[in-house]
């Protein structure tokens, strides 16, 4: 039992980024001490365990408190350095954007905006600093994407057409398919990465790497706006702790309540 | 007790917890919940966090130590921690001086 909420501490230690290896050994010091004294009082082995667990507290609030209490990100420096590159990044990505894509300074605006959008992907992955988990949530989109790629040739081939107000509905549900993906596997940031993989797909999607251009000529938009969006949520989250978590929890919690109030009236007008 | 009032002041009572010589986690909150007579009694792990911040701030050290096989994280007041508790108690002194005054004119019907 004890092992298991070891395992589940240690899980959401590396989903915030946090050296968990000190954390959990202390915790489970801690936890053993406690169940043993437990055990001196009289109680079986499964309540003194019960007890010492719910004495140390849920996992998530400790994590949370102790990411918040080292100050984040800037206990790294690695991770300021991130956050610092993040920033120039970004800039870079709308000096690019909304430059005269004159002949003469073209290629050298695309390698600009190829560049940034790279390195705000790489200062992403450092300020998260949880490779593996990222990997996982871009493996998501990449087979919806290519589900999605599959309907539409299908789609052509029958006379429809995928574009226009479609481009943004298939923008919004790779969002939502990250963000779902990134809350299960608890990784912290969920809405910055899904607009952040949402900005790069629509930069696909808008041809924007065949040539780069397309994100200099206006295209490039929305998904510029995604991606500086989505940074700067990851970037936020990152840096003042439990604040972005918390008000997204509340955002969603607003819509359950929403999606729910709506079942509950379609329920009550169909008949028994 | 309300747990924000505890975390207000849990610097503090974590620094005169660990005054007394080197000690470990599950002994702070055990000496915590003593000698407040069981009142500070917030969730454990959440003082683990707070050793840390008074780590990094410098006002404590710690090393592991092996003990029955396993490791142990002991801390340790730095001189910077003694003067932070020092500091502390004196102004919680005349925090509480200041507080006491106020309530008692009160309960003599004096003005405020």
């Amino acid at each position: 039992m004890i092992d298991d909420y070891l395992e589940t501490l240690a899980r959401d230690a590396r989903a915030s980024g946090l050296e968990s290896e000190r954390l959990v050994d202390e915790a489970a010091d801690h936890l053993r001490q406690a169940a043993s004294a437990f055990e001196a009082m009289g109680y079986t082995r499964h309540e003194a365990c019960m007890r010492a667990i719910a004495d140390f507290g849920d996992p998530r609030t400790i994590v949370m408190s102790t990411s918040t209490n080292l100050g984040g990100f800037m206990r790294s420096k690695i991770r300021a350095l991130a956050l610092a590159i993040g920033v120039v990044a970004t800039v870079t990505l709308w000096v690019g954007h909304v430059a005269p894509s004159q002949e003469n300074t073209h290629t050298l605006f695309e390698l600009m905006l190829v560049a940034a959008v790279a390195t705000m992907g790489a200062t992403t992955v450092l300020l998260l600093a949880s490779i593996h988990q990222i990997a996982a949530v871009i493996a998501a989109p990449v087979a919806a994407i290519s589900v999605w790629a599959i309907a539409a040739e299908a789609a052509g081939e029958v006379g429809l057409r995928v574009g226009g107000v479609n481009y943004i509905w298939a923008l919004v549900g790779v969002a939502v398919l990250v963000i779902a993906v990134c809350h299960l596997l608890r990784v912290r940031g969920a809405v910055g990465i899904g607009l952040l993989i949402s900005g790069v797909i629509g930069l696909v999607l808008n041809g924007a790497w065949e040539p780069t251009g397309a994100l200099g000529d206006g295209q490039g938009n929305i998904p510029v706006l995604l991606l500086t969006i989505g940074w700067g949520w990851i970037a936020l989250s990152v840096s003042v702790g439990s604040w972005a978590h918390q008000q997204a929890a509340r955002l969603c919690a607003l819509i359950a309540t929403w999606l729910i109030g709506i079942a509950r009236r379609l329920a009550s007008g169909l008949p028994l | 007790m309300a747990h924000e009032l505890i975390r207000g002041h849990l610097d503090m009572l974590v620094l005169a917890a660990v005054q007394s010589g080197a000690t470990h986690g599950y002994a702070i909150t055990e000496q915590l919940r003593l000698h407040s007579n069981g009142a500070f009694d917030v969730p454990e792990g959440t003082l683990y966090p707070a050793l840390y911040r008074l780590e990094d701030a410098g006002f404590l050290r710690s090393s592991w130590v092996a003990v029955d096989g396993r490791r142990r994280r002991v801390y340790q007041l730095t001189r910077r921690g003694k003067a932070a508790l020092a500091r502390k108690r004196r102004e919680w002194g005349s925090f509480t001086r200041a507080v006491s005054g106020v309530l008692a004119s009160r309960t003599r019907g004096e003005p405020a």
